[in-house]
């Protein structure tokens, strides 16, 4: 699994009856409505007008092979079905089939899943969407060098006995763990390991149709073929997109989709306090207008300060973005040293650093408070960070005290992103008002996550560093494998590791949660090595979790958070006459 | 004339040559792997052994600088032969380890734009800063000499990445007589495209007009005292058109120099002006492309702008020569 | 009394030129104050380490107290928070003194810029002097050099290869950031500076060398040498002082304008050019933030080139004033 921080896919913050619904095959008496098309009509919307989003940079890809950024994620459901999805109705997220009929059903406890397809599925040129399609959207992902970008979890969870490299390079190859049904009304995916929670990986790009005929491999980028409610009229990358309607889109084929705007227009190329701006204002064509980008900064005061008269257009919602310090096992060995290091780093300014209280949320785990299962409130250095986020200083400086010899030289690892530099130098302050001697280590952010991640001999590792990252889905075992299993760990590279975590105790109990197939279990000893993992090893010092802010146009209804991808949602949008 | 031509092109030509190869160099000095940067993401060891041998980062420096030069003549293929092969049109200047478009393509798109900016502001700095100086030198002495004067000075004094943040914020944010500047297409939407770059139009405007009035006053105050004007005076020709005519035409030639440089380096990129305005032009790529670690565009982008400032170089001092008799003969 | 009295005959004291212009420079107010602005600014920079005693904190430390973590982490109170704790006020989201922060800024950027001003001059000259004393294939070579030199986009290519310079340090052992930042900033910087040095000395050692003085010294017997840094070198220092004088704001602009887009310093090290990006975010609400850095940069750059063209006026007798 290679999970990195761009990602925000995540699944119900809020609706958390996912957590307790398993993924043992049910015999459901009667098809939840929630499968079922049309999605339910938002409340004074209207047909009609043009939406526009304004944002300061493009998507990376929109090629469903190579999307791996959580708002694009949700922006391209404009046009992109996969085989399940998310749908966040009045504040309640659930996962839903799109191209699939079902949720799917396994047989032998999440090896092997079937899903029962939907058959009256068309393209924008009113072609229809065959099982075959769907087959072959997967397979093409596997020329990952090609089509670069994306999730590799096809490849890393499906069985592939013939080696198959990929259509382009493997042409008369063949996928053998993915069966189309002979009417190609379901299909089935074989895999390697059993994946109790397979159908959340099925959300992604990798398991979409993509007639073969019309794969313009790179170029699909470009101009993929829609299943959605509007199609790809035009884009030019890096200046504007134009979606218009697909007509060939049946809502009642779609429980999770709306399209009430004529048109939608995304611009790209602003700059952040001017489009900040443009939106605060509210004037001209921001009236009418969004980011998926844009988070409110520079005008949040005024916004905070004068509440009521922005509440209908200015939304404030935790995001599954977790904001952590990850301390080198590897290079700090001792153990009261990382526990100090935990004590000195103070919440309150790096908070503040980013942006007070409406930029997040102190957290004392890498779990976010939403994922029952996982999730307890322990101390951490003999306190509730929530209450008092503050150093403790004394603390640290008696833990130093127990290890006279030991290291105190740190290299701090930071991006060169947006509060990041701040952040780090509110650490180093802290760091120091104890004893350390820190130097800063400020890389760009194209190589930050290779750069730390080295583990060469002869690279000169990092001892702390600002980490964040963002759960693929919301259970622990999108957070906490990646993120603390010494396993995915190669010689070089630590991958999301970057704690280098590889105690014996904690890889033990990793082991025992392998063998766990119920999800509400698997979570609650996943959240027990989170928990030993910080407060017995000081492998990481959780800081926050990130509150969005994002203001929209007066004349926009119909935007609303998503569940599933913890972002600002444009799917269900209206323009108000 | 002819001769001194070919001479200074080729002399041209050796700069680029030396120019390219120290910005070629960057792809080997750097700290980070090239085929690593190239490969993005979701990098596996052999995803990285095929970049680098689809790349041709694994010949030897000269062979691959070799193709390079020759890619941007004659085009060039990668991986020839197989299912996957790209040809890349000529010139060819790679593809973006970003987002895999034809560097050529990328500065196509964002010329406009620094074109755009480029010609708008020469027009005014050239306008402002010329008849700020004539109107200092004619009156010279006066308070509209010092006002002058002190215009000048205090555009020479002021940097572009204060002045254009607090002219935003004045302008287009709370006066909201500007629009926020960009780009778009003056084929498509003159108004709107005039309406985005009238604030940095004015700002450059401005700022580098400074020089052009001091010179120009400098130039007309010591060519109005030299023997020829007398001269032409005392033989009766008129105020006038000793003014614009030999006056004028005299000090041009300083001026038409510092001009050639500025615009050659405007239209190289004005990297800061295209950061601190948004404006979606060669500039902008280019640090785009340094915080990216993005090799291909940063040597393009770097390439292109050398050429405009050698060809605006070349330009000046043939325009030098049609201006001034005396380095004609020489 | 009249110095043709014949009765009363007066020694004429005979002034050389550095004299003349000493005079003139001596009696012009402007160069006075703009001197003094400068000095002034300098100075700052010097005695920057004795503001912390008198504040009682250090320019990187974080104030939390001061801001208000439930408005977006704004300082508190007017013109960015004021106080007679904090003179200039507070950083937002930080809470650092702007007035520490400030005064180190100077003493950071100044720093930089002089010392690649020095760098720059001391190359400048040099080749100036050999290129146009000698002339032929020398003069050539160095002409060349300077062409490449100037064509490369300076601010653009300073950015990209600052991480490259940073790594060649590292490499030899430097430890990596502000050790190795600002050494790659004061050569960056320089080697961009140079020419405009090296052209305008080239150009004035071309019309020295047929001077009769020149000719006097040969025949003397005079070396190459001699006559290069003993006869023409010491006439040069009136149009090497202009030119000096008339780059250096370059030279700081350039400073706070590679750390403004980023390579330059690294935090917590204060700079102008530092300061002046960390407060774009904020210029709707805390204008304050920007404007002191900016309104010091353009005051400084003013002084410098006020002080420039007296310079060059008080040497230059065709002077058009």
């Amino acid at each position: 699994m290679s999970l990195r921080n761009k990602l925000m896919a995540a699944v119900g913050t809020l609706a958390l009856g996912l957590t307790t619904m398993s993924m043992a095959p049910t015999a459901h008496a009667a098809t939840p409505a929630s499968w079922v098309g049309p999605a339910p009509a938002v409340k004074g919307a209207v047909s009609g007008g043009t939406l526009t989003i304004l944002d300061q940079g493009d998507f990376e890809h929109v090629d469903p092979a190579r999307n791996y950024v959580g708002s694009s994620l949700d922006f391209y459901r404009f046009f992109v079905r996969t085989l399940t999805t998310y749908r966040t109705v009045n504040g309640v997220t659930e996962l839903v089939p799109d191209v699939a009929a079902d949720l799917g059903t396994t047989p032998d406890n999440g090896r092997t899943w079937t899903f029962k397809l939907r058959t009256n599925l068309k393209y924008e040129d009113g072609s229809k969407v065959t099982c075959a399609d769907l087959k072959y959207g997967t397979m093409r992902s596997y020329n990952d060098d090609i089509l670069d970008g994306g999730t590799t979890y096809a490849k890393d969870f499906l069985l592939n006995p013939t080696g198959f490299k990929g259509p382009y390079t493997d042409p008369t190859g063949d996928l053998t763990s993915i069966v189309c049904s002979a009417k190609g009304d379901s299909i089935t995916y074989k895999l390697a390991q059993p994946v109790p929670y397979f159908a959340y990986v099925t959300t992604f790009g990798s398991f979409s149709p993509v007639p073969k005929a019309k794969d313009t491999k790179q170029n699909y980028d470009l101009k993929p073929i829609s299943t959605g409610p509007y199609k790809v009229q035009s884009y030019n990358r890096g200046k504007n997109m134009t979606l218009v309607r697909n007509k060939y889109w049946d809502p009642k084929t779609d429980p999770a989709r709306w399209n009430y705007p004529d048109q939608i227009v995304v611009k790209f190329g602003y700059e952040q306090n001017a489009l900040e701006q443009q939106l605060f204002s509210d004037s001209g064509e921001a009236r009418k207008s969004m980011s998926l980008d844009t988070n409110v900064i520079t005008n949040l005061s005024e916004i905070l300060a004068y509440r009521p008269m922005y509440k209908d257009r200015f939304f404030s919602f935790v995001s599954p973005y977790a904001r952590y310090y990850s301390i080198n096992m590897d290079t700090v060995k001792d153990i009261n040293v990382r526990k100090a290091i935990q004590c000195a780093i103070d919440l309150k300014t790096i908070l503040l650093a980013a942006g007070g209280t409406n930029a997040g949320s102190y957290s004392n785990s890498l779990i976010p408070s939403s994922i029952s299962n996982g999730y307890r409130n322990f101390d951490i250095c003999g306190r509730d960070v929530h209450k008092k986020p503050e150093a403790q200083i004394a603390a640290a400086k008696a833990l130093l005290a127990k290890s006279p010899g030991a290291k105190m030289d740190l290299i701090l690892a930071y991006r060169d992103k947006g509060v990041e530099p701040q952040r780090a130098a509110a650490v180093q302050q802290a760091l120091q008002a104890v004893g350390f001697k820190v130097t800063m280590q400020k890389l760009p952010k194209a190589v930050y996550y290779t750069t730390i991640g080295q583990r060469d001999p002869g690279v000169v590792q990092p001892d702390v560093m600002q980490t964040s990252w963002g759960f693929d889905w919301a259970a622990v075992s999108g957070i906490v494998p990646a993120l603390l299993d010494g396993r995915t760990m190669t010689a070089s590279d630590a991958h999301s590791n970057y704690s280098r975590q590889n105690e014996p105790s904690l890889q033990l109990l990793f082991e025992k949660a392998d063998l766990i197939t119920d999800a509400a279990k698997s979570d609650k000893a996943l959240g027990d090595i989170d928990q030993k993992a910080i407060v017995d090893f000081a492998a990481v010092m959780p800081a926050y979790f990130e509150t969005s802010n994002f203001i929209v146009g007066s004349k926009l209804g119909g935007v609303k958070v998503d569940g599933g991808y913890g972002t600002l949602s444009p799917l269900a949008a209206y323009v108000k006459k | 004339m002819l001769s001194y031509l070919v001479r200074r092109i080729v002399g041209g030509i050796t700069v680029l040559a030396f120019v390219s190869i120290f910005v070629f160099g960057l792809f080997f000095v750097i700290p980070a792997d090239p085929a690593r940067l190239a490969c993005g993401k979701s990098c596996t060891p052999e995803l990285m052994a095929e970049i680098r041998h689809g790349l041709e980062l694994d010949q030897p420096l000269q062979v691959q600088y070799f193709r390079f030069v020759k890619g941007i003549f004659f085009g060039r293929t990668y991986l020839p032969g197989t299912e996957a092969a790209l040809h890349c049109t000529a010139p060819c200047l790679g593809y973006s380890y970003q987002t895999d478009e034809l560097v050529t393509n990328l500065l196509k798109d964002r010329v406009p734009a620094t074109l755009s900016i480029a010609i708008g502001a020469s027009i005014l700095w050239v306008l402002i800063g010329l008849s700020s100086g004539i109107l200092s030198a004619l009156r010279r002495g006066t308070w509209i000499d010092k006002f002058s004067q002190g215009f000048a000075l205090a555009g020479a004094s002021l940097q572009i990445y204060f002045v254009g943040l607090v002219l935003q914020f004045i302008f287009v944010d709370k006066l909201a007589w500007f629009h926020a500047p960009g780009y778009v297409s003056p084929f498509e939407d003159p108004k709107e495209w005039a309406l985005e770059m009238i604030l940095p139009w004015l700002t450059l405007g401005f700022l580098l007009s400074a020089i052009y009035a001091r010179l120009t006053r400098a130039g007309m105050i010591e060519v109005m005292s030299e023997d020829y004007i007398r001269t032409a005076r005392a033989k009766g020709l008129s105020n006038r058109t000793i003014k614009f005519k030999h006056v004028l035409r005299a000090a041009l030639t300083p001026i038409v120099t510092v001009f050639g440089l500025d615009l050659g380096g405007l239209l190289g990129g004005a990297v800061i002006t295209e950061y601190v305005f948004n404006i979606p032009g060669l500039g902008k790529l280019a640090t785009e492309a340094v915080t990216n670690v993005d090799l291909p565009i940063i040597v393009g982008t770097v390439l292109l702008a050398a050429i405009f400032i050698v060809v605006a170089n070349i330009l000046v001092d043939l325009l030098y020569m049609v201006l001034d008799p005396k380095v004609r003969l020489s | 009394m009249s110095v043709l009295d014949l009765d009363n005959p007066t020694r004429v004291l005979g002034r050389s030129p550095s004299a003349i212009a000493w005079s003139h420079l001596k009696s012009d107010k402007t160069a006075w104050v703009s001197a003094g602005v400068v000095f002034f600014f300098i100075f700052i920079g010097a005695i920057a380490p004795i503001f912390p005693h008198i504040l009682h904190t250090d320019p990187d430390a974080f104030h939390p107290e001061t801001l208000d973590e439930n408005m977006g982490a704004m300082p508190i109170g007017s013109f960015g928070g004021i106080s007679s704790a904090h003179w200039f006020g507070v950083e937002p989201r930080t809470g650092r003194d702007i007035f520490l922060r400030f005064v180190f800024g100077a003493r950071t950027s100044l720093s930089i810029a002089l010392t690649a001003t020095i760098v720059a001059t001391v190359i400048g000259v040099f080749i100036g002097l050999i290129s146009g004393f000698f002339g032929g294939k020398i003069d050539q070579f160095f002409s060349r050099l300077m062409e490449i030199v100037l064509a490369f986009p300076s601010i653009l290519f300073a950015l990209a290869v600052t991480p490259v310079l940073e790594s060649v340090l590292t490499d030899a052992g430097i430890p990596q950031g502000n050790a190795t930042r600002i050494p790659v900033m004061i050569f960056v910087i320089a080697t961009f500076g140079w020419p405009y040095i090296a052209r305008i000395v080239r150009g004035q050692v071309i019309s020295l060398r047929e001077r009769e003085f020149i000719e006097a010294a040969k025949a003397l017997g005079a070396s190459k040498w001699h006559l290069v840094f003993r006869e023409i070198l010491p006439n040069l220092w009136a149009p090497i002082l202009v030119t000096v004088a008339l780059n250096i704001p370059t030279f700081i602009t350039t400073e706070a304008a590679l750390t403004f887009l980023g390579a330059g310093v690294i935090e917590p090290t204060s700079d102008w050019g530092a300061m002046l990006l960390a407060s774009v975010p904020f210029y709707g609400v805390d204008p304050m933030y920007t404007f002191i850095p900016g309104i010091a940069l353009f005051i400084l750059v003013l002084a410098f080139n006020l002080l420039g063209d007296s310079v060059r006026d008080a040497l230059d007798p065709k002077g058009s004033r």
